[in-house]
Order: structure tokens, then sequence, then C-alpha cells
């Protein structure tokens, strides 16, 4: 067996309360009821000869070699499908056993090719560990199989290949596809000798409905469905455990290398957050890490119109030591701040907000979950006392009645997703509120209860009509509100919901949602049992995100559905770190933990700790940051990890906003969209270089652990920490593992990890402290953090950005399973032969009356500008809604997106822009400007 | 800017302007906004609300230049009036 395999115990672990215990070749071992023989074998240390059973999938018992002996029971069933009971006596290795192993094998081995010495599964092959272990040494019926002669190798895919000829048709992937992945794109077609495992109709893997997950790549046992990177490179010889730096998800995975080169990406069984499972993303797509787009070296230029010379790390801090000086000296302390990134670690992220807070010396930092779930912050803290979502993912499993608001979770959440649908197919019901109509809405085996389609930016109309239902006709939990929220803070909103003005026959007019389809959401979700919220991007990107977040809150305590396994109100975190960016205290108003910079005794601990005076006013969000650069007191920025140049709404003014500062530091891992504004580029180390911690939307922490040393030679808190020496500011630390110290030291939710725990345990979810050492899957179990919880009023109050004869049509936009936000990793990695361009949605009648064929270019146009785009015409967006992506720097999406936000965050309202869209023959002004700045950027030279 | 070439089939109201620095007109629509959320409360609890937003979540070079500018702002919503005259919202 390989080095790198992952013990398998062949059938899926059983848990309860009950146990039995059995006798395996003599040994007692006592396991929970349910649990299949295999795998009481397994557990004490016996392993059974096995090929069509492994521990993530149900039993199948198609493979007839893990046979096995038990006593008062006649002939030899398989143990993978055969659960234990009180006292069974289980022989595992007996001659009558070997016999018919040895035979199976025989049969298997007969229509298999015996190329073991070049096949690529050479070293991690199930068939050639079991033919082993049987002990075969002849094929009485020959070597003649056919092994299905005339199938080519499918090589579709541009991460894996299927051979059929090595298949033992074992029904691992087919499996796999629908038990874990729940997509079902493979199946076992025709019959008997012909069997073969196909893809859709009897496609190739990628015209199939296949979405690269690789869960049957990791099912197979053989070389039948093998990773191209093994074709290529051969077996891995060494592993190091990490977590995956895309979505909010938080995947771990064993990077399986040879020396500091990564062969493959496998999603860990271990992991809390994906118990063994995986996305295109995270399983596939990490070749950026090393694409030759990298920068390595530093690089500085006086202005942004000059060439950028390489320098080395010395003379790019002191560069930019010598203007943070300048502007701070001419402009005062405010002219200064910070962007932390939510792809890079805590400890990274922590040192940027203390190098702004104790060496710029002001609060002028943020993150970018400002433009992301910045409301859930907001909203959370007020109802519950924190700003975190309230469950752990498994807790799903336990839901009973699901509600999906604004969130894509099969796209952008694709791991978590699988876990969902498993529910779903398993009975749980599912109501879904989006314009558009997700995939979740139905997909083999569910389809939503209830599709809510509503009008872009009428989120707080829907919930607060939800709510009128629940509370008028009688179907709050009196015993929880009573128990466990403010009594006078529910009276009012009682009072308040229940007017005429919250009915959903008033409200529909608002939101075109039928008011039937909304008295029965509200009555499924109140009466479920366990109803859980998930939401994402399409709650908080609204100029009502914060108080829709809150209206989730308010239905979720009045229904009773917090505190335990099966509900809550939870966040789909966008990327790997933004929970933990907003816990490391990289907002202006707020310091780590989410306390905020008036508290003196908060500020008095930091200040003890830093050795500095820190200041007690908020500082600027990014919006402000713009705004302030333009009005001319913002001079300064260093910006790690944000391409707001592509990310941000009205990129103009963004892009007017960076000219008009002295100096921009971008720390980077490639020349992005707002490197064009910079004067200095500090190369950024990717997650494969970084040593540290990610937290996911569970609030999960996770270690990142360096696969490699950082390619530009620094680590990025090194960077940040040398910069702030310069500044004055005395920050040393000698390992990331000091900086969590440091942390845990200061944020009292935080008090107990370390990363000798993280290594120890796995992770732990925060809050984890002497009152929960080993973590807190779910919150507010027992009281809210705040205390009592406390409802909030939520007037419905429409959006400033309204459609009219201009721009009749509403544009939403979002991202797509392939790509990641603006691209920077997933456009340089093979995923783009999934998708090369944005595209624009339209509905098949929007596009009949503009004349507009599928495929035909358009132009899509805002009172705050114009691009061109390609039309996809589908009825999954409603008649006078457009939808688009902003994954490519060349579209320009945000060109169109407005200066609009939430009220109490600024989060920018993405998801609502008054648009009109024609036939073009052009790309519009800006991105002809747009390319021709790409033809002329001034790139460094090799060497120089 | 280079020219546009081609042609749109409809004309399109589309504008490619610089925005503006940070307007007066910003702070009061994103004043009003705030207004407009604690409005549903008792008026004294909606004042008290908007101050301490302001207080808690506004950079002091904003709250100062909302201050300086509220005498003569059109369509200040009269609870971020009231809101200005309390001393969490002074610079302090």
């Amino acid at each position: 067996m390989t080095v790198t395999r992952e013990k398998d115990f062949g059938t899926p672990a059983r848990t309860g309360d009950t146990s039995v215990t059995l006798q395996v070749d003599g040994h007692e071992v006592r396991v929970p009821v349910g649990t299949s023989v295999m795998r009481a074998a397994e557990e004490a240390g016996i392993a059974i000869p096995k090929l069509c059973s492994t521990d993530k999938l149900e039993p199948f018992g198609s493979c007839r070699l893990c046979l096995v002996e038990i006593e008062g029971q006649k002939g030899t069933p398989s143990s993978c499908t055969t659960p234990v009971r009180e006292g069974m006596i289980v022989e595992t290795q007996t001659e009558k056993l070997r016999r018919l192993r040895r035979g199976v094998m025989e049969l298997y081995i007969s229509d298999h090719p015996l190329d073991c010495l070049t096949c690529s599964a050479n070293g991690d092959c199930e068939l050639q560990d079991a033919a082993g272990e049987v002990g075969l040494r002849e094929v009485r019926y020959g070597y003649e199989g056919t092994y299905h002669p005339g199938t080519e190798v499918d090589a579709s895919n541009p991460y894996f290949q299927y051979d059929p000829t090595k298949c033992i048709v074992c029904s691992r992937c087919v499996r796999a596809c629908a038990e874990v992945q729940g997509t079902f794109a493979l199946t076992i077609g025709a019959r008997g000798f012909e069997s073969k495992v196909t893809a859709g109709m009897d496609e190739d893997f990628m015209s199939s409905e296949c979405v690269s997950c690789g869960a049957c790549v990791q099912a197979c046992p053989t070389a039948t469905l093998m990773e191209k990177s093994i074709v290529e490179m051969g077996q891995p010889t060494r592993v190091v455990e990490t977590t995956c730096a895309y979505c909010g998800v938080g995947c771990s995975f064993r990077a399986e290398l040879q020396g500091d080169e990564v062969v493959r990406m496998v999603p860990s069984k271990e992991g809390g957050a994906n118990a063994g499972h995986s996305c295109v993303k995270g399983r596939f797509a990490w070749g950026y890490a090393t694409h030759k787009d990298r920068v390595t070296s530093p690089l500085i230029r006086e202005r942004i119109t000059d060439d950028w010379r390489e320098v080395s790390w010395d003379e790019a801090i002191d560069f930019t030591v010598k203007w943070f000086k300048d502007i701070r000296a001419r402009h005062g302390t405010g002219a200064l701040g910070a962007v932390t990134s939510s792809r890079c670690t805590n400890e990274e992220v922590w040192v940027i907000q203390k190098m702004v807070r104790a060496a710029f010396g002001n609060n002028n930092v943020d993150t970018c979950a400002r433009v992301c779930h910045s409301p859930t912050g907001y909203g959370l803290k007020q109802t519950f006392g924190t700003s975190a979502g309230t469950q752990d993912f498994r807790s799903v499993e336990y839901a009973d009645a699901v509600m999906v608001i604004g969130a894509n979770p099969t796209d952008a959440h694709p791991v978590f997703a699988s876990r969902m649908k498993k529910r779903l197919r398993e009975g749980a019901e599912l109501i879904v509120v989006d314009p558009r109509r997700i995939d979740l809405v139905e997909t083999p085996h569910v389809r939503a209860a209830h599709h809510l389609q509503l009008r872009p930016g009428t989120n707080v109309a829907v919930i607060n009509a939800l709510a009128h239902v629940v509370v008028t006709e009688g179907l709050v939990d009196e015993a929880f509100v009573a128990s466990r929220c403010e009594g006078e803070s529910f009276e009012r909103w009682k009072a308040f919901i229940s007017q005429p003005m919250n009915a959903p026959e008033e409200l529909e007019k608002a939101s075109g949602v039928p008011a039937s389809e909304i008295r029965a959401a509200a009555r499924l979700y109140a009466g479920a049992g366990n109803a859980a919220i998930y939401y994402g991007l399409g709650v908080t990107e609204h100029s009502q995100g914060s108080t829709m977040v809150m209206g989730l809150a308010n239905l979720a305590m009045a229904t009773g559905n917090l505190g335990r396994d099966g509900v809550g109100v939870n966040p789909l975190r966008g990327q790997n770190n933004v929970q933990g960016s907003c816990d490391m205290g990289s907002f202006p108003h707020e310091l780590p933990g989410y306390r905020h910079v008036s508290d003196d005794g908060v500020r008095a601990s930091f200040e003890a700790d830093w050795g500095v005076d820190l200041l007690a006013e908020p500082g600027l969000r990014i919006p402000n940051m713009f705004a302030a650069a333009l009005d001319g007191s913002f001079k300064g920025f260093f910006i790690q990890g944000e391409d707001f140049a592509q990310s941000d709404p009205d990129i103009q003014n963004v892009e007017a906003a960076l000219r008009a500062m002295d100096c921009v530091v971008v720390q980077d891992l490639f020349l992005n969209e707002t490197a064009k504004y910079a004067h200095v580029f500090l190369p950024g180390a990717s997650f494969l270089e970084k040593d540290g911690t990610f937290i996911n939307a569970e609030r999960r922490i996770n270690r990142v652990r360096p696969v490699m040393k950082p390619v530009a030679g620094l680590s990025e808190w090194e960077t940040v920490a040398r910069i702030a020496q310069g500044l004055g500011y005395d920050m040393v630390y000698e390992s990331a593992a000091e900086i969590m110290d440091e942390i845990a030291r200061l944020t009292p939710t935080f008090a107990g990890v370390s990363f000798e725990k993280l290594d120890r345990e796995g992770s732990v979810q925060w809050p984890c402290n002497d009152a929960a050492p080993h973590g807190t899957p779910i919150m507010h179990v027992d009281r809210f953090v705040r205390g009592k919880g406390q409802f909030m009023l939520t007037q419905y109050v429409p959006t400033d950005e309204r459609t009219n004869r201009k721009f009749p049509l509403l544009l939403t936009t979002g991202r797509i399973l392939t790509q990641y936000n603006v691209g920077t990793q997933t456009r340089r990695t093979q995923n783009e032969v999934w998708l090369d361009e944005d595209v624009l949605e339209i509905h098949p009648h929007d596009a009949e009356v503009r004349g507009i064929a599928d495929g035909a270019l358009v132009l899509l146009a805002s009172r705050k500008g114009d691009i061109s785009l390609h039309a996809k015409i589908t009825d999954r967006v409603p008649q006078g809604v457009v939808y688009t992506t902003f994954h490519f720097p060349q579209t320009g999406t945000n060109v169109v997106t407005t200066e609009l936000s939430d009220w109490a965050t600024n989060c920018p309202e993405y998801k609502v822009t008054a648009v009109q869209v024609a036939l073009t023959n052009r790309r519009s002004d800006w991105q002809d400007a747009h390319e021709d700045e790409q033809r002329d950027v001034p790139l460094p030279l090799a060497g120089e | 800017m280079k020219t546009s070439k081609g042609t749109c089939r409809f004309p399109l109201p589309g504008n490619n302007a610089k925005q503006p620095p940070m307007k007066d007109d910003d702070l009061v629509q994103k004043a009003n906004q705030i207004a407009a959320f604690f409005a549903p409360y008792p008026e004294d609890e909606a004042v008290k609300g908007v101050a301490n937003h302001l207080a808690m979540f506004w950079d002091p070079r904003m709250r100062k230049q909302l201050l300086a500018i509220a005498a003569k702002a059109k369509g200040l919503d009269p609870l971020v009036r009231r809101a200005l005259d309390d001393p969490a919202v002074a610079v302090r």
C-alpha cells in the first residue's frame, strides 16, 4: 500500500448510545449497533480483503471478496453488508475463505490487464493489494479477458482520465457520484461482460453533467479513474495536511507531494468541514500556485506610469517606509490605511491590523468582508450578540426543513451543498428564496417545495411577510421566546410585524412573490421541527443587507430554531478566511473579537500588550477610503490580496481613487488589476507556502501548513512586521505560532487556541477557551452571547436603485462553480475549459423584444457605465432580471454596478443595478481602454 | 479615452463619467438610510439609534463633514438632524 493512503475501514462509522460486543478472530471488539462486521474487524486491527467497499460509501456487497464465516450462521456472508450483533463470533481467515477469495480474484484478474509495472496506479492499487492479500498465484481461466476491447481512454476532462480497460465494475465511482456528490452523472451501462462505467448519456466526461468534484477518482480502487498528474508524475512520496484556500467551506486536504512538488490534492476524511469530499477547485485547481505569472521579487516605481523595477526586499521595504513616513508627516496619521484579505491566514491578517493600529496610529483598517458579509457581522451581533454562524456543517444532517436564501451552494459552496443535498434526498423539505432558478431548485432527487422567486432588492419584504404569517397564524414558539429572548423587544416586534403593511398580500406588490406561496413556506418553516436557514451574498449585498440579516434572526428566534442540531442561521461565507479576517479585528470600528475601539477596557488590554496608545475613534471603511482619497485626505494604502479594481463596485470611481493616491502598496501573488495603480508590489505567498490558520463559515479554525518555502523568500507576516519596524514600531515574531499565541492572549474567544492544540485535535470551532476547551460546534445553546435574543424592527425600505424607461431591467451578479471571484487563481488553471468569459443571462422574452439571439454580443449599460459581453438566453432568470459573473477583468462587470450600499455597513449593493441591454458590435469604451492598458503594462524584464 | 468603434443598435445612455469626490449629497444619503432603519422605533429611541450608529461606525472626518453641512443640507432626515445634537456624534 502506498505511504500516502488513509486507513479505510470499509464501511461508514455508525454512532449511537447502544453498543454490542463481538469476537473477530478471537479478539473482542465493542462497536455501536449498526456497524458492519467489516468495520468492527478493521477497528480491531483486522483487515478483511475488499474491493467494492470503502468507508465513504454505504456497503454494496458486490465484489464477494470480504466474505467471512460467522458461528451459527450458514454460508459465507459479505462482511461489509452484515451488521454486528451481540455475542457474534466471526472468523475472517479460514481455508474455505481463502479458497473462495482466490477464486473471486482469479475472475477479476482474468479480465484485467497485467501491466502493473507501467500502470499509473502501481503502488496505490487496491486490486493489486487484494491479489497479494489472498495469495493469488495462478489464474485458471487464462489472461485472455478482453479488457473491454475498442474502448479508448477518455481524457476529455482536464484533470483526470477514464480508462475502461482497468475497470473492475465495483460501482464505487457510481456510488460516490450519487451518495457523496449527489450529481448522479455516472451509471453502469450495459449488462454482463459488457458492463462499464458510463458518464451521462454514454458521453465523454466533459460532455456529461459531471462536475469534476473528484469523488469518483478518489473512490476508484484501480487506475480506471486517475488524476492526470499521477499519470504524468507518478505516485506521491509524502503528505502534508492543510486547508483549501478557495471558499468558506474550508475543506481539509492532504497535499500529496514528490519533494516540494504537489502531485495531487486529496480531501481528508478527517476534515471537520468536508469529511473527505471536495470540489473541482480545491481538488484540482491549485496549479496557479506555480504559474509562470507569479511575481517572485519585490517591484517598485515612483509613478504608476513608470516601468516596474525589480528590487531587493530591503529596498522595497525601505521605499514603502519612506513613502508612508512622508505621507504621515505631510497629511497626518489619518492619511494611511490598509485592507486585509480573506484569502490570507489569521496570522497574516492580525499583523496588518496591528501595523495599522500600532504603527500607522489609526483605525483605518478594513477587510474584503466589507463587500460581502459585513451585514452578517452587524445583524447577528445586534440580535444574537456575536458575528458568526450558529451551527457546524454537520448540523444540516438533522434539519427537517432547509431555507436557502440568496445563496447558490452547488456553485459557490459545493462541498457543503453535497451534504445538504444528501439530507434533502433523505426527505428534508427545501425552500429556496432567489430571483434565479438555482440548480438546487430542481436537481436529481431534490425538488424545492417552494421557490420564492422574488424581485431583486425585496428580500426584507419577503422575510417580513414570512414573519407576519408566523406571528398572525399562531406559529410562534412561545416557550422559546419567553425563556430565551427579550420580552420587550419581542412584543414590539410582534406588534410591528403584525401590521397589515407586512402581510404577504401587501408585500406581494413589491416582491412579486404570490402571498399563497409565502404563507405555505412560512408554515413549512415554522412547523418543520428543525428548520435551518442558510444564506449568502444575495442577502447581504443590498442596501438593506443588515436589515435582512436581522430579519432572518428574528424569524429563527420566533420559531425557536436556534441552539440545537438541525436549526440555526448560517451565513455561507464566500472566501476561505472571511470569518477569520473579521475575527482578527480588521474592521475600522472593532478590535479583534468584535470589541469596539471605544471600549476603554479592551483598548487598555491591547495597549498593555502592544506598548502603544490606541485610537478610540473608528477609522475609514473601504468605500470611505476611496472617497477620502478623492478628497485628498487619504494618501497611503497597503492592500493585501484584494483586487479592488476588478471586484469592487463602480470601478471607474475605484480607479480614480487609486490614481489619486501617493503610495499604493499591493501584496499579492500576481500583478492584478489593482497593481496597475500601485507603486510597490510585494510578492505574497500562496496557500501552499503559508503557515497559519484559516477559519471557515462554521467558525472552524483549521491549520494551513506549508508544503514549500515562500517562493519570494519572505512570508507575508514577516514583510508586514518589517514595514512596521521601519515605521518605528517594534513588531517582531519568530513564527506564525507565536502570532497565534498573541491572538489567544488578547481575544477571549480564542483563549484556548494554539498551533499545538490544532495539530493535536485537528481543528476547533471558536469560542475555544476555558469554558469550551474543545471548541463550540453549536452556539447559543442555553443562552445567546448577548444574554437574551433581541428582536429588531425591520421595515422594508425599497432601494434607491430603480428601474425606469432608460434602464428597465435589473442586473444581479454572482459566481459559478469552476471560476472563483475575480478569477486571479482559477483563470490560471485549466478551469478555463468550462468558462473563459463572463456571459449575460437574459430571459427569452427580454431577449426577443431586443432582437437578441443566443450568443450575440450585447451592450450592458447602467447609469454608471457600460460593457459588452455575450448573451446567454435562459429562463433560469425571470423576465426583467439579467445576471452575470465578474470573473474576468476584460469584462469589467463592476463598471456597471453602483455606489449604493447597505445602510449599516456600506456593503455594496451588487445584487441590484438598473440596466438596459441592447445588441452591439463593439466593445465598450472602458473595455477598449482596458485592453490598451493591458497591452501597455510595463512588466519588469527577468533579472532587471 | 479612445473613440468608440462600430455602432450600437440602440442609443444607450451609458456614460463613463468620473465620480466626484466624497460629496455632501452622499453623506446625506447615507445618514438618511440610517434614519430609515430606525424610523419604526419611538422617536427618542430612533434619534439615539442614529446618533449611536454615527458615533460607532463613522470616521470622525465624516461626522465632522456632516455636522458642518447639516444646517444647510437639503433633504436631511429630521431624525438625523436631532441625532447630530447628541454629544456622542461630536468629534472627540
